[in-house]
């Protein structure tokens, strides 16, 4: 008998209990008619509008409306949390504080051999500590916890390429930037205006990206796990998140270490970006990116935020 | 006989469609959901499940037949939220006196189970809360791994090294108890648990 056996046997197993069942069922059916009362009118006031193709144009009106309904309730949605957000303190470090934040990260690395430029992708996974000083001066350490090839393509490319040295688990990378260079970003170029923001996202002046609205939104939910921002850009990208079309609430989810959030997602042909927040404070847990090219969602990337806290 | 994934889209026209969904799974997620968090807890999550469940019934990913393991994941958000009441219950639990009756006593194997209690549940209280639903879903659910990485929408990877953590947390658990047992002298010996 294993541990889950034990554990079934040790808590037993309650009975069915046809009350419960039926005090649910009277909860369910009453949310129905409500569901059917209301979709019933919404039909009837389209009949009215239309003329003899009434039936054609119904069926793609109503097919337009469900959707601009779900994704009006995702931006409401995505507008509240901004809003959330916005009354947050902003934390900045005073002389003589650092501000330490944290994240895990599972990310594709992509290496080119200079010798003979090919090329093979990484997927790592690491720890990072940004370390901010009140002048603005940062110090990123990434520590490697593990390593292995994208595909079996790119591990074939490397012996290709002579088998070079790889990173390996326990590898420790530092980097430092200047007062006023954020690193792997443009704080300034984070435009509290959303269309201007918009712009600047997609032209790659906030930061390199590559071509596709997932991108954008995947961006956007790594922007904001960026402590540095003020409240006003916070609530600028969340405008700007609820502004992007096809962007879909995912309702309650789990992130990559098992935190609980409010995930939304924008899907394109062949990724899905996700990102997660905690319905708490509105900060984002995680982002992930999924390639849906197989069929079955596949997580190929992911960050999630540990916080940022005064030291 | 349409599939979950047939009748959820089934209900988008005709929102009635929904209780033969309902009526598919209630039973399994109130039983799941009680043995977490106890009766009128249970009660509640699983009744919620149910209308969460109807009102994203929209957003449902049609590439899933079953809709099991989607209920068993919003449950399981929704036991997250009650985090205190499972608290509250399994130290319950646990602190319950062990009085096996004389079917028990004759049956070897509920009665290591029952004796075996306190302290597995003592040590549930003490798993991570993702590592705890990856282990219960697999146990009280009876999900596979597969079914527990669509409920908890995380790689099959993670819910591997979740039960993997779960299971050697829990072990070290028995064998502690196992060790104090047989220390006690209660002249019964307790082999080791097998793996998987």
């Amino acid at each position: 008998m294993d541990d889950a056996d034990l554990l079934r046997r040790a808590l037993g197993e309650p009975g069915t209990d046809p009350a419960a069942r039926e005090r649910a069922r009277a909860r369910l059916r009453a949310e129905i008619e409500a569901t059917t009362s209301g979709t019933s009118r919404r039909a009837g006031k389209q009949l009215i509008l239309v003329g003899i193709a009434a039936i054609a144009i119904t069926v793609a009106l109503v097919a337009a409306i469900v959707p601009a309904t779900r994704e009006s309730a995702t931006a409401r949605e995505l507008r509240g949390l901004g809003e959330l957000a916005s009354a947050q303190p902003t934390v900045a470090p005073h002389l003589g504080q650092v501000l330490v934040w944290t994240a895990e990260t599972h990310h594709l690395e992509g290496f080119t051999d200079v010798a003979n430029g090919i090329a093979y992708e990484l997927t790592i996974r690491s720890s990072l500590e940004r370390r901010t000083d009140a002048q603005g001066g940062i110090l990123e350490k990434e520590t490697i916890r593990s390593v292995e090839f994208a595909s079996k393509g790119d591990r074939a490319a490397w012996e290709q390429a002579g088998s070079p040295e790889l990173p390996t688990s326990g590898d420790v990378r530092r980097e430092q930037f200047p007062p006023g260079d954020a690193g792997w970003f443009d704080l300034d170029a984070i435009s509290t205006d959303p269309d201007v923001l918009l712009e600047g996202l997609r032209d790659g002046e906030v930061a390199p990206l590559s071509p596709g609205e997932d991108e954008v939104f995947l961006l956007i939910g790594q922007l904001l796990g960026e402590p540095s921002l003020t409240l006003e850009q916070r609530e600028a990208l969340f405008e700007v998140a609820a502004s992007l079309e096809g962007v879909e609430a995912l309702g309650d989810v789990t992130d990559p270490l098992g935190r609980f959030g409010r995930g939304f997602a924008l899907e394109t042909a062949d990724r899905r970006a996700v990102i997660i927040f905690d319905p708490a404070d509105a900060m984002p847990l995680a982002t992930e990116l999924f390639d849906l090219r197989s069929g079955t969602p596949q997580l190929f990337t992911w960050a999630a935020f540990e916080g940022a806290e005064l030291v | 006989m349409p599939d979950d994934a047939e009748l959820l889209r089934g209900s988008v026209d005709d929102p009635h469609v929904f209780e033969s969904v309902f009526d598919r799974h209630y039973d399994a997620i109130l039983r799941y959901a009680r043995q977490r968090v106890g009766h009128d807890a249970g009660e509640e999550i699983a009744a919620t499940t149910m209308l969460i469940a109807f009102e994203r019934r929209l957003t449902y990913d049609g590439r899933y037949p079953s809709a099991r393991a989607w209920l068993y994941g919003i449950a399981t958000n929704l036991i997250r939220h009650h985090f205190r009441d499972e608290k509250t219950h399994l130290a319950a639990i646990a602190k319950l006196p062990i009085d096996p009756a004389p079917e028990d006593i004759a049956d070897p194997e509920r009665l290591d189970a029952l004796l075996t209690k306190p302290a597995l549940v003592q040590a549930l209280r003490t798993l991570q809360p993702g590592d705890r639903d990856a282990f219960l879903l697999l146990a009280l659910a009876d999900l596979s791994y597969e079914e527990i990485a669509e409920a908890l929408r995380v790689p099959m990877g993670t819910v591997k090294s979740r039960i993997h953590r779960a299971r050697h947390l829990l072990r070290e658990q028995i064998q502690g108890l196992e060790a104090t047992t047989a220390s006690k002298g209660t002249g019964r010996t307790y082999g080791r648990r097998g793996s998987p």
